[in-house]
């Protein structure tokens, strides 16, 4: 057949693939390599694993790329074990990825709580970094290092030490704890009080045998608040939001400067930052809706530009979050009293005419959700907390997140009562399912955040994780006394009345 | 206003504009070359291959054209086997016709056809052992016995499923 001016084969990033003159009998070996690597994306991990075992030039193109395009599209990022991951080849990595999506799909994972639990209820966050899970508990934080045992060949998760932040009297309590940009040392955090207290602290480093009890306070702000609720971090700059609803914007690195405080005026559930967009933004849940406020160069604007709309009626709402790691910024996902989970798009013209003022004149036109997520068996536990699975490899990967394909992208959230954490497989929402986080307490899951492999979470009695990854049952997880026996969480299936409301 | 379409084997072949844009190197060249008589050249394809290649953009010509934009569409459409039944239909065509399908769909840039074809190579290759995949493509196995062994170490897992 006449194939003389075909693209030429071509090298793949530098590397020069074997002759393949003494092939020439299979048509799909004479495809140029560029159609073949785009072949194998229509592919399925075991097509990809029997293609490779055929023959020498086909193992070949898989081992030097084709794997590696697997990952790009199959893996989730998960920072808490990148120790392990450096260890594995393109090919291992495949492996892997292939069986943590399965497993989520299948419901297959490993739950352990992280503590026995605290003497009493406290309104737990949870802060995340590449090396770290920070656990706020009343006036105390927790802090537990990620690693890998090189022997064992699996991951560790382990205790480094709880330490006291602010005096133990009552209203003292964490509201709010966020990781602050340390060079990748992952030890400085942000922390909120109840009594309006915000200080930075360095986590102190654990010396053998001798624990440490104290962080090292580095630096203390005013807010001028009596009661900062939620705090978030974007880069150096802190947001404390206060019950009243001020909202105080702090330059972390420079703490005599006084803080750009905004009247935001409705009392703040929760906040949302979002840089990434063009006209940048704080996302606020009120007692009403979500208000989003116009954010751009430390300036929050009281007035808000849109208004994300729920069931109608005023109702609160008590998380904000993402919808597309590392994907579309205009896209805003957040938790409702009424047990569902709203997203708004705030490019859409959709709107809903709601008159939250009893003068006509001052009627305010809220966004409409283009999606609504639910748990039909538990339609009215509120939603407490929100997180995102679906960030692949790597923020800085030359991909920038935007081909994120919704593939294996999972809106996980934690409702008011028993527990109870929500997993809606946001391609195909039938397949949705909800899981008792381990410990089967009758508790808010009041923190969630999800990563490709790890969900961890916090209760009013304990911090849990759920392990999706194939190595998970010989991760060595700290050890509690009550995860021995206790049995795995139960889990149920949203199916048939799985709903997604256009 | 129809357009003229030469092939590598020489053949001619007049269509559509409508039709012969559903090729995205066709629609460029002609919006570079502006209003004119002058045939177009196919260096890579064959009248056989043309011939199917149009039949394909003649029944889909009132597709919407992808737009390009949309990456997380893309990248689910390639996940789903799904082929539509006249797709079906016109793609049950022997192996070489096959490939020279998805060759020309490349090199003309006609992203749908692309996928239908790479579409039908995948549910070809899935659920197959890799020595039934051998014999589909006429694949020879050179690995060498102590090669064999090692895969077979390395893939235990595999079976274990």
């Amino acid at each position: 057949m006449p194939t003389n001016n075909r693209i030429s084969t071509s090298p793949v990033r530098g590397r020069y693939f074997k002759p393949r003159s003494q092939y020439h009998e299979s048509i799909i070996l004479k495809l140029p390599i560029e159609l073949l690597l785009g072949l194998f994306q229509y592919l399925d991990y075991s097509s990809l694993l029997a293609l490779s075992l055929t023959c020498q030039f086909l193992s070949q193109v898989m081992k030097e790329q084709g794997w590696r395009d697997f990952v790009r599209a199959n893996y989730r990022h998960t920072a808490s074990v990148q120790e392990r991951w450096s260890f594995l080849s393109w090919k291992q990595r495949a492996r892997d990825a292939e069986r943590i999506n399965q497993a989520w799909s299948s419901h297959h994972f490993t739950a352990k709580t992280l503590n026995t639990p605290w003497p009493q209820k406290f309104h737990s966050v949870l802060a995340l970094s590449a090396k770290r899970l920070v656990v706020a508990a009343g006036n105390a934080i927790t802090s537990y290092r990620f690693g890998f045992d090189t022997n064992r060949g699996s991951s560790i998760v382990f205790k480094e030490g709880t330490y006291t932040i602010f005096p133990s009297a009552h209203g003292f309590d964490i509201t709010g704890i966020e990781f602050l940009p340390d060079g990748g040392k992952d030890e400085t955090l942000l922390v909120s009080n109840h009594s309006g207290s915000l200080v930075r602290i360095q986590l102190p480093t654990p010396h053998r045998g001798q624990p440490t009890f104290q962080a090292k306070r580095t630096a203390q702000y005013v807010t001028g608040s009596n009661t900062i609720r939620i705090l978030k971090v974007t880069g150096t700059m802190g947001v404390a939001f206060s019950v009243d609803g001020k909202a105080s914007v702090v330059n972390t690195a420079s703490p005599w400067i006084p803080p750009a405080t905004a009247i935001v005026g409705k009392k703040a559930w929760s906040a949302y930052i979002e840089t990434g967009s063009s006209s940048p933004y704080i996302a606020v849940g009120t007692d009403e809706h979500v208000a989003v406020h116009s954010f751009t160069n430390g300036l929050l604007s009281a007035e808000p530009s849109a208004v994300l709309g729920g069931p109608g009626r005023p109702t609160p709402v008590y998380c904000v979050g993402e919808f597309i790691p590392g994907g579309n910024p205009n896209i805003v996902a957040s938790g409702w009293y009424d047990g569902k989970v709203r997203v708004h798009d705030l490019r859409s013209s959709q709107r809903d005419w709601l008159s939250e003022s009893s003068t006509p004149s001052k009627k305010r036109t809220t966004l409409a959700p283009v999606m609504t997520f639910s748990d039909p068996w538990r339609s009215f536990d509120p939603i407490y907390s929100l997180a995102v699975r679906g960030r692949m490899e790597d923020k800085n990967d030359s991909s920038g997140g935007n081909g994120m394909p919704h593939q294996h992208h999972f809106l996980t959230a934690g409702s008011a009562l028993h527990s109870v954490v929500c997993l809606w497989d946001v391609r195909s929402p039938s397949r949705s399912w909800s899981v008792y986080a381990p410990g089967g307490d009758r508790s808010p899951v009041y923190s969630l955040k999800a990563e490709g492999s790890r969900i961890w979470g916090a209760t009013q009695w304990r911090a849990f994780v759920l392990d999706f990854a194939p190595d998970a049952p010989k991760t060595s997880f700290p050890f509690v006394q009550d995860n021995a026996a206790m049995k795995e969480p139960p889990t149920y299936v949203h199916f048939p009345q799985a709903s997604v409301v256009g | 206003m129809p357009v003229l379409l030469v092939t590598s084997d020489n053949e001619q072949f007049r269509v559509e504009k409508v039709v012969a844009q559903r090729s995205v190197l066709i629609k460029n060249m002609l919006e570079d070359v502006g209003e004119s008589d002058q045939p177009i050249p196919l260096p890579n394809v064959t009248a056989p291959v043309l011939k199917k290649v149009l039949e394909y953009c003649d029944h889909h010509q009132t597709d919407p054209l992808p737009t390009g934009d949309e990456p997380s569409a893309d990248e689910s459409r390639k996940r789903t086997t799904d082929i539509s039944e006249w797709d079906q239909k016109f793609i049950t065509v022997d192996q070489e016709m096959l490939f020279e399908i998805i060759l020309a769909a490349n090199y003309l840039d006609i992203k749908p056809l692309l996928d239908v074809g790479c579409k039908t190579v995948a549910n070809m290759i899935k659920g197959k052992s890799p020595e039934e995949i051998r014999k589909l493509f006429n694949i020879v196995n050179d690995f060498t016995p102590e090669e064999e062994a090692q895969i077979k170490k390395e893939n235990e897992w595999a079976e274990d499923r």
